[in-house]
Parts: C-alpha cells; sequence; structure tokens
C-alpha cells in the first residue's frame, strides 16, 4: 500500500513537474509572442513614418522637378523664339541676297546682250575688209594696166632707138633721147613688178589680220556666251 | 616655240579635217602628202581661214585652181551637173567646203585649247602665199592632197605661236567612227 502511495507520489510529483514546464513554457511563449507584437506593431509604426518622410520627400522632389521643368519650359520657349527670329532675319537676308544676285544676273544677261551686239561689228569689219580687198584687186589692176603701158614702152624705146640708128648722123640725139626713155621704161617696169609684189603681200597680211581680228573676236564672244549661260542657270536656279 | 609632238599633232588634225571635208568626195580616201614647197603645185588662187586663241594663230590654205576640173568636182559635190556651176556658185562652193575643213580643224583644236574662234574665208591669190613668212616665226607646213579623177588640191598651215606649244593628238581605233582621242 505504501509502494502505491509511493507510486502514486512520485506520479503526483512527476505529473505536477510535467505540468509546471509546460506553464513555464507556455508563459514563455505567451510572453515572447507578445513581444513580438510589440515589436511588428513598432515596426509597422517605423514603417509608416519611413513611409511618410519618403512621400514627403517625393512631394518635395515633385514640385522642385516641376518648377525646374516650368523653367526649362520657359528657357525653351525663349530659346525657340530667339531661333525663331534669328530664322526669320536669316530668310529675309537670304531673300534680299538671292534678289539682289538675281538683280544682278538680269543686269549681266542684259550687259551680255548688249555685248553680243558686238557681231554687227564684226559684220562692219567684215564689209571694210571687202571693200579692201576690193581696192587691193582695184590696185592689182590698175597696176597690170601700168606694167603693159610700160612693156609698150620699152618695144616703142627699142623701136626708136633702131629709128634713130636708121638715122645716121642726124639721129644721134634722138637716139640719146630714145636709150634715156628706155632706162625709164625699164626702171618703171621694175618699179612695177616691186608693187605688184607688194600687192601681193599686202593682200596676204591685210587678209590675215582681219582674220585674226574676227577669229580672236568670234573667240571671246564664245567666252561671253558661255559666261551668259552659267548666269542666266544662276539665275533660274535662284528665282527657283 | 612649238614642240615636235605638236606639230605631229597638228599634222593629224589637218589630215582627218582634210578627209571629212568636200576637198575628198563621199566614199573616197584621199591620199595626203607632205609637200617640201608649194612650186610642183601648179594651183592659181588659195582660200584661207583663221583660228585664234591665247596661244596661237592658226592659218588654214588651201590651194585651188577655178579650172574646169575643180568647178566638176564641186558640183559634184553639191550634186549639180557641171554646167549648172557658175562662177559665183563655185566661189560659195569653195568656201563652204574651206569653212567646213577649218571646221573640223577648230573642232580637234578646242579639244585641247579652251577658247578658240574661227575666222570666215577669204580667196586670194596664190602669189600672196610666198609672204607667209612676214607673218612672224612659227610652223609651216604644206600638204598635196590626190584622190582618183579629182582635182589637185594643196593644203597649207601657218602657225604663229604666242606661248611655247606642247600637245599631242593619238589616233586609235575610235578614228574608225571618226572621233580622235586627244591627251
Amino acid at each position: 500500500m505504501l509502494e502505491l502511495l509511493g507510486f502514486f507520489a512520485l506520479g503526483f510529483v512527476a505529473g505536477g513537474a510535467l505540468l509546471g514546464w509546460w506553464g513555464l513554457r507556455h508563459a514563455r511563449a505567451t510572453v515572447l509572442a507578445q513581444h513580438m507584437q510589440r515589436a511588428a506593431v513598432q515596426t509597422q509604426h517605423a514603417q509608416e513614418q519611413a513611409q511618410q518622410a519618403l512621400l514627403a520627400d517625393l512631394h518635395t522632389l515633385e514640385l522642385r522637378l516641376e518648377e525646374k521643368q516650368h523653367s526649362f519650359d520657359q528657357e525653351l520657349d525663349g530659346l525657340a523664339s530667339d531661333h525663331h527670329a534669328a530664322q526669320q532675319q536669316l530668310l529675309a537676308q537670304a531673300k534680299e541676297l538671292r534678289l539682289l544676285a538675281a538683280g544682278g544676273c538680269a543686269t549681266l544677261s542684259g550687259e551680255v546682250a548688249t555685248l553680243l551686239g558686238l557681231v554687227k561689228t564684226f559684220e562692219r569689219w567684215h564689209d571694210d575688209m571687202s571693200i579692201l580687198i576690193r581696192h587691193n584687186r582695184e590696185m592689182h589692176d590698175m597696176n597690170d594696166d601700168f606694167a603693159t603701158i610700160v612693156r609698150q614702152m620699152v618695144i616703142v624705146t627699142l623701136n626708136a632707138s633702131i629709128e634713130a640708128a636708121r638715122a645716121g648722123e642726124q639721129g644721134r640725139g634722138f637716139a640719146v633721147v630714145a636709150s634715156e626713155m628706155r632706162n625709164l621704161a625699164t626702171r618703171a617696169e621694175k618699179l612695177s613688178n616691186d608693187y605688184r609684189a607688194r600687192l601681193y603681200e599686202n593682200d596676204l597680211i591685210t587678209t590675215t589680220t582681219f582674220q585674226g581680228l574676227q577669229a580672236g573676236g568670234k573667240m571671246i564672244m564664245g567666252t561671253v556666251i558661255g559666261l551668259d549661260l552659267v548666269s542666266k542657270k544662276t539665275h533660274a536656279i535662284l528665282l527657283d | 616655240m612649238i614642240s615636235l609632238p605638236a606639230q605631229h599633232a597638228l599634222q593629224q588634225m589637218v589630215h582627218r579635217a582634210i578627209q571629212a571635208s568636200p576637198l575628198v568626195l563621199e566614199g573616197f580616201m584621199a591620199n595626203i602628202t607632205d609637200l617640201p614647197d608649194l612650186s610642183r603645185l601648179g594651183t592659181q588662187q588659195v582660200v584661207l581661214l583663221t583660228v585664234s586663241c591665247y596661244e596661237f594663230r592658226l592659218i588654214l590654205l588651201i590651194h585651188f585652181s577655178p579650172d574646169a576640173q575643180t568647178y566638176a568636182h564641186f558640183a559634184t559635190v553639191n550634186k549639180l551637173a557641171p554646167a549648172e556651176m557658175e562662177e559665183q556658185s563655185f566661189i560659195d562652193a569653195i568656201r563652204e567646203c574651206a569653212n567646213r575643213c577649218c571646221g573640223n580643224l577648230n573642232r580637234d583644236l578646242a579639244r585641247v585649247f579652251t577658247h578658240v574662234g574661227m575666222s570666215t574665208p577669204n580667196i586670194i591669190d596664190r602669189r600672196c602665199v610666198d609672204y607667209l613668212h612676214k607673218l612672224g616665226e612659227g610652223y609651216l607646213q604644206h600638204f598635196a592632197l590626190q584622190h582618183p579623177g579629182g582635182p589637185a588640191f594643196g593644203v597649207s598651215i601657218c602657225v604663229n605661236a604666242f606661248t611655247p606649244l606642247d600637245f599631242a593628238c593619238e589616233v586609235t581605233a575610235a578614228q574608225e567612227t571618226g572621233a580622235l582621242e586627244l591627251f
């Protein structure tokens, strides 16, 4: 019986100890839970405060950003306005310059058209040249006539010398005159031949000089026409 | 003043100008030979033209005689019966012929020299040519031109250079198509 009581008491003590351990553990868990709950509340509170601070900062930054944006917009508007004004000024200047250049081209074309009237001068030169060549040809003809007369004179003076020789003593004076006349005719013939040679030389120099002027003139005309084409193209581009 | 390549180039240009002119009847090839002087040519008149630029003056002379054979040649060129070729028509024909010949030469020269101009033709007596040396120092070359049945023509060039002239003209396969390559 005592043993049963001992066992009972021992069991009671063991059960009490177990119950006590469980109670102690439960109490600890409760305290820990409460502590964690408090900690969670505190953490949540801190987070809310941090969030509010961040929101405040964000708001401040947004305000500053808005100010900056406004400032930039104003600056950009100013720049755009300046740019537009400068662009308008440049366009106006370009238009003025274009009109000025087009006016210059038109003036140049007018001057070139006047200059191309130079062709009339060439035509006049050509007419003058034709007159000069005709004049030279007439001088050739006159010189040929003169040469014919001189040749005839040479024959006549030769005949006169023969006749003077036939007349003998009475013809001596006439022979001297005939001889002198033959000398003169021979000199005249040489002069006529020299004159003819000079006329041919003159024909060549006159013709080549005239042609040189004419060809040089046409060369200048070609250059002027080239300039006129460039001017007209430039004028068309400027007014396009 | 005028280099040998330039003289050679001028000769080639003249040959081509003659061949493409009415001096040679269509379908014929002219026999062009150099002449030391004009003593054997026996022509009576000359039609001359001038090509001028800053660098030189070139005078092209075509020697001819206004005889029946030459009249017949230009009648053929102008598709006329010989009897229809009157004096004025003949003068017009010979001037036109010289104009075309010199025009061919002028066109080739314009490929080498930027600004060139050409005169109109004038006819003068053959004896005037004896005084070409009076125009100054330069390059003078005479050519004889013959083709079967045709009249005797002579061609001369007299070049007075104002600056040293040196250029070349090489005839290539393109010559067959009538184009010269200039360098």
